[in-house]
């Protein structure tokens, strides 16, 4: 089943414009449930841009995006903010913690924002760090953690709303080898046992390496599209 | 949670936000303290005028204080004496003899002086202007008669005790009548302007030379607190004719009853002023607040974090950083208030000038308790309109840029 559909997806910063960029230049792709997907490409390639237009934080100047059926292209800011809390769980490359929140707290947070019973919440957020092998961390707030404790509890808080998928960019530019093969182990698991679909934007080989499917992208456009044995 | 996020985040920079409940604290205490200095300088002169010599309520013909006429001295004394009595609020009243248009004629000046005839064991239980000498007696067994002066009218004619000083002034008739007076007493009141141009004489001495006897043009009335005063004048206006007109002190000298009313306007107003240097001060300090925060702010909006619920978190913190600094801020100006108006401020330094405004030199600020509520209210006020720009601003960073901002 297609997650997630774009049919000649554009994207034209400054048009008409002697610095008219083409960030996007038709793109057409389908991600099926359950994918294990990198988006690569050399910077300015539109990888971000693809990225953030899937998730529905930027518009694009042409084409549509098909979230698990739904067109989103067209639906206001606030639909679109909805829609993103019930839909879509965000990696980001600096963490993007809350500093002031632990990290059960963190977790948590995203459950609150859907008015999530309780126990519910409580159940849910200790599962989650427990697979994330951070069980032993709960109370600690972001400034308490490692680099990689921190992007493991943000995958954590990404899965806590039951995404249709995770939008991950850059996920592992801030972290050591060993932090980055213990998260990517985290989510290949994850991505195995639980179905989730994973969408990496990335310059990581250590990340391609791992992904099932590797697209692509150079100048706006998606030039290869390949799958690939797991490692 | 927003309130727990927004908790945490106002203790996420301390000094920061210590400078802004501090500068709460010190807006509030400044605004009300001030005021307190004010009202308690309004007190105090309004006190001192009206022991000094207003006294709570008088008593007139009703014509008098038109034109001062001699001739309009109080028609029913008999009827008003009987009601004093039957007052159980007045503790004491003295009939006074006035002769507003008065010549001080002597060698160095002539000018014109209030001659106020009084019964010198009466008017001790009204006023208090026998505590207010600093040199002589308050009218002693004597030949002759006997004048009380103020310093400042001693000042300026060179006069000491025993020195005569002569006074002209006009009987019923239109005659012009000259009498000499010794002075046996220099009193220096609170009011300058009436140590420079009223002087106290025996009723008896005025009287015999008026042809006035038995009548008077005054009655000063001493009551149980100069705040039921009102009230008390209603009750005997009531009781008495139109032609004996009553007045208690905000009537006769209404400066004194609106100088409280005006202060209390202009304590909102002050308040406004200060709210509105702090709300600026406020704006700036959370603006830089969210400023810090773009990428998490950008991280709550992507992540699903609707815009009611991220402007609500930042008013949520500014208010509280209000909740903290307005509340001490009036605790704080509480205590100076209560302290400063027991022991005092000596403005002795300034105390001519003030005297000129008939003000006493030791300040004691007084203000009442029901100003700290609006107070109170105003700061949470500001805050939440200090908090509205910021929260704004916070609204409009694009989710997609601001994650990645640094």
């Amino acid at each position: 089943m297609s997650v997630i559909s774009t049919n000649n997806l554009k994207k034209i910063y400054n048009p008409n414009s002697d610095i008219e960029v083409r960030a996007l230049d038709g793109v057409d792709l389908n991600i099926e449930e359950g994918e294990f997907t990198a988006i690569v490409g050399p910077s300015g390639s539109g990888k971000t841009t693809l990225l953030n237009i899937i998730g529905g934080l930027d518009k694009p100047s042409e084409g549509t995006v098909m979230i698990a059926g739904t067109e989103v292209t067209q639906m206001k800011e606030n639909e679109l903010i909805d829609f993103r809390l019930h839909n879509i769980g965000f990696v980001f490359q600096a963490y993007n913690l809350i500093p002031v929140l632990t990290a059960k707290e963190n977790v948590g947070f995203i459950m609150l924002l859907q008015n999530r019973p309780k126990e519910e919440k409580e159940k849910r957020v200790l599962e989650l760090l427990n697979e994330v092998g951070l069980s032993d961390k709960v109370d600690k707030r972001p400034t308490q953690l490692s680099g990689g404790q921190q992007q493991r509890v943000a995958v954590a808080r990404a899965l806590a709303s039951k995404p249709k998928f995770v939008l991950a960019d850059e996920p592992t530019a801030n972290l050591d080898s060993k932090s980055t093969s213990d998260l990517l182990d985290i989510m290949a698991k994850l991505n195995k046992e639980e179905g989730t679909t994973f969408i990496f934007s990335t310059h990581d080989q250590r990340v391609i390496d791992r992904a099932r499917r590797v697209i692509t992208l150079d100048d706006g456009k998606i030039i290869l599209d390949t799958m690939q044995d797991e490692k | 949670m927003i309130f727990k996020i927004a908790w945490r985040n106002i203790w996420r920079n301390r000094l920061r936000s210590w400078v802004v409940i501090m500068s709460i604290i010190l807006g509030v205490w400044a605004g009300v303290f001030m005021m307190a200095l004010s009202f308690g300088m309004n007190d105090s002169r309004a006190k001192s005028q009206i022991n000094s010599f207003i006294s709570d309520i008088q008593i007139h013909h009703n014509e008098f204080n038109v034109d001062y006429k001699i001739k309009y001295t109080i028609p029913n004394l008999e009827k008003v004496e009987k009601a004093l009595e039957a007052n159980s609020q007045v503790t004491f009243y003295s009939q006074r003899l006035i002769v507003k248009e008065a010549m001080l004629i002597s060698s160095k000046t002539n000018q014109g002086l209030s001659v106020i005839g009084v019964n010198p064991d009466k008017e001790k239980k009204v006023t208090d202007i026998y505590t207010q000498l600093i040199k002589g007696e308050y009218f002693p067994e004597m030949k002759g008669k006997g004048v009380l002066i103020g310093k400042k009218l001693a000042d300026k004619l060179g006069a000491d005790i025993k020195s005569k000083i002569i006074v002209r002034y006009q009987d019923l008739d239109g005659n012009i009548l000259q009498t000499k007076f010794k002075v046996v007493g220099i009193f220096e009141t609170v009011n300058s302007n009436f140590d420079g141009n009223s002087v106290y004489v025996q009723n008896k001495d005025l009287a015999q030379q008026l042809n006035l006897m038995n009548q008077y043009h005054e009655i000063a009335i001493k009551t149980t607190d100069k705040n039921v005063a009102q009230g008390i004048e209603k009750t005997l206006q009531a009781q008495l004719d139109v032609a004996d007109k009553v007045e208690y002190w905000g009537e006769i000298s209404p400066e004194l009853a609106y100088a409280d009313e005006m202060m209390g306007q202009t304590l909102y107003i002050f308040m406004g002023i200060i709210m509105i240097a702090l709300l600026f001060g406020i704006v700036n300090t959370m603006l830089m607040a969210v400023l810090e925060r773009k990428r998490e702010l950008g991280m709550l909006m992507s992540i699903g974090m609707n815009k009611i619920k991220v402007f609500t978190m930042i008013v949520t913190e500014t208010v509280m950083l209000a909740i903290i600094g307005g509340p001490l801020g009036i605790v704080f100006s509480y205590l100076s208030v209560q302290y400063f108006g027991k022991v005092g401020i000596d403005i002795s330094v300034v105390g001519e000038g003030m005297k000129s405004f008939g003000m006493d030199t030791m300040l004691y600020p007084i203000i009442d308790n029901q100003y700290y509520t609006p107070i109170a209210i105003m700061v949470v006020v500001t805050a939440i309109i200090a908090s509205i720009f910021p929260a704004r601003r916070a609204l409009k960073l694009k989710p997609a840029e601001a994650v990645r901002s640094f």
